[in-house]
């Protein structure tokens, strides 16, 4: 048992470093799904971590295991208590068969720019999650990550599973653009672009000691850090690098600098930025790309500089079939090859997806991820 | 893509989405009596010009954001600084609230 914790272990590191495991990494990224398998309330997936990581671990067990999972246990409490966001919950809000819904909501005025400036950034939480109802403070997000601890504890150190998220860390653009919606971010680029960037220039460095003490406290060094809404989907290249791509630098640097390992949560379309990710640290990072960033071609530019993680696409796991799991496994293999992969379902496995097809993506990465 | 000097200063400030030189032009002209007529047409070839330039991949989906939030602050300048309140202007495109399909992870 010892053995195959350190094997586990080993695996995702020489993934990150680039060099040769002795297979392939897997990784999947499993919420409402399991709650379905295990057929619990997704009320309960959402609100008790404990029941949260019970039918994950549930599904872990059933699949045959793999080398790391995310933590999935964290979501709704996060969300419904420390984030700055209208949050509807199943079997709360709507009926029990969903998942929970973020909705887009202008939580953070313009003004609020300057409240980060004069107080900081916690002040704006408490303020702004005040005016959706709550009370927060610093005290509170701790009591809320003290309380996932022994959960992480339980998959890192009894079942030697990595966990590839601790704490989280939204670079700037990516977090004004939730607070303040797409509209908002849009109208402050216009009006107000020298505040935006006077708070992003000042704020990083706060959201990454928020994101390393998360980290610290639940005892898991990785540090998700969402990218989506800077994608190529979202911003042209002009803007990507005046609002995004210099302090993303900044905070991975930082995190690595500090011990930690990014984990650079990628969808929507990355194609045309991604040779900027050459200038991050080496061999020190996770790159989760979705469906539209071709793979193949992603891993001949990143090369032996990133560790790319993906992307079993999330139709194919609801609506698939293992038969066509397996082949998209053999062949995603075959094209990116052994070194610096983390085979992965794409984003999140949808909650509608067969079982049969999420145990044959683990299979499919036993047998094909194997070094000869 | 249409060229620059093809453009007009309202029309390039427009297209290059820049808020401030887009308002002071039009400020300026407004005080020089120009027409509104023209200047809301010049406008909506920024917007045309936007468009272009999104779908050739120059600017993306925030672009087009500002554009809607642009055109909708050149349109209320246009009509504030003309006396006219109740403007005839029927485009209701400044008016459409533009739905991102935006299924991005936050995380």
């Amino acid at each position: 048992m010892v053995k195959t914790k350190k094997i586990m272990n080993e695996r995702i590191s020489k993934a990150i470093n680039c060099s040769t495991p002795d297979r392939i990494p897997i990784a999947l990224r499993i919420e409402y799904a399991a709650a379905s398998w295990a057929k619990i309330k997704f009320s309960d997936f959402a609100l008790n971590p404990l029941m949260a990581s019970e039918a994950l671990e549930k599904a872990y067990d059933d699949i045959g295991g793999w080398d790391a999972v995310d933590a999935s246990w964290t979501l709704g409490t996060r969300w419904v208590k420390s984030e700055a966001a209208k949050v509807e919950i199943p079997g709360v809000d709507f009926s029990d068969e969903i998942p929970h819904r973020i909705i887009e909501f202008p939580v953070m005025k313009p003004e609020d720019y300057d409240v980060i400036l004069r107080k900081g950034i916690y002040s704006l939480l408490t303020r702004m999650i005040g005016r959706l109802g709550r009370k927060f403070d610093e005290d509170i997000e701790r009591d809320i990550f003290t309380s996932f601890a022994p959960i992480y504890k339980h998959w890192i150190e009894d079942r030697g599973v990595s966990v590839l998220r601790g704490g989280m860390v939204r670079p700037p653009f990516v977090q004004f653009s939730m607070w303040r919606t797409w509209r908002g971010i849009a109208n402050d680029i216009l009006s107000r672009r020298e505040k935006l960037k006077e708070v992003s220039d000042v704020v990083w460095k706060d959201l990454v000691k928020i994101g390393e003490n998360q980290s610290k406290i639940v005892g898991c060094n990785y540090v998700f850090i969402p990218c989506g809404r800077a994608s190529a989907t979202f911003l042209s290249e002009k803007l990507f690098l005046e609002y995004f791509f210099p302090y993303l630098k900044k905070i991975v640097e930082e995190l690595v600098k500090d011990g930690f390992t990014p984990r650079l949560h990628c969808d929507a379309d990355w194609m045309p930025f991604l040779e900027y990710f050459l200038e991050l640290p080496k061999k020190s990072c996770i790159i989760e790309l979705g469906l539209e960033t071709k793979f193949k071609q992603a891993k001949e530019i990143l090369g032996d500089h990133i560790c790319i993680y993906g992307n079993v696409p999330t139709n194919l796991l609801f609506a698939g079939s293992p038969f066509k799991v397996n082949e998209y496994c053999r062949k995603l293999i075959e094209d990116v090859g052994h070194d610096g992969f983390i085979l992965a379902n794409d984003d999140i496995v949808p909650y509608n997806a067969k079982f049969e097809n999420v145990k044959m993506l683990v299979e499919a990465g036993k047998k094909f991820g194997k070094v000869k | 893509m249409i060229k620059i000097n093809q453009m007009s200063a309202l029309e390039e400030f427009f297209a290059d989405l820049d808020e401030k030189l887009s308002i002071n032009e039009i400020k300026k002209r407004m005080k020089n009596g120009e027409k509104p007529e023209k200047m809301l047409a010049e406008t909506k070839k920024g917007l045309r010009i936007v468009g272009e330039r999104f779908e050739s991949k120059q600017y993306a989906l925030i672009e087009i954001e500002m554009a809607e939030e642009l055109f909708k602050t050149c349109v209320k300048t246009i009509e504030t600084l003309s006396g006219n309140k109740h403007s005839n202007h029927q485009d209701k495109s400044a008016d459409r609230i533009l739905e991102h399909s935006d299924t991005t992870d936050r995380g």
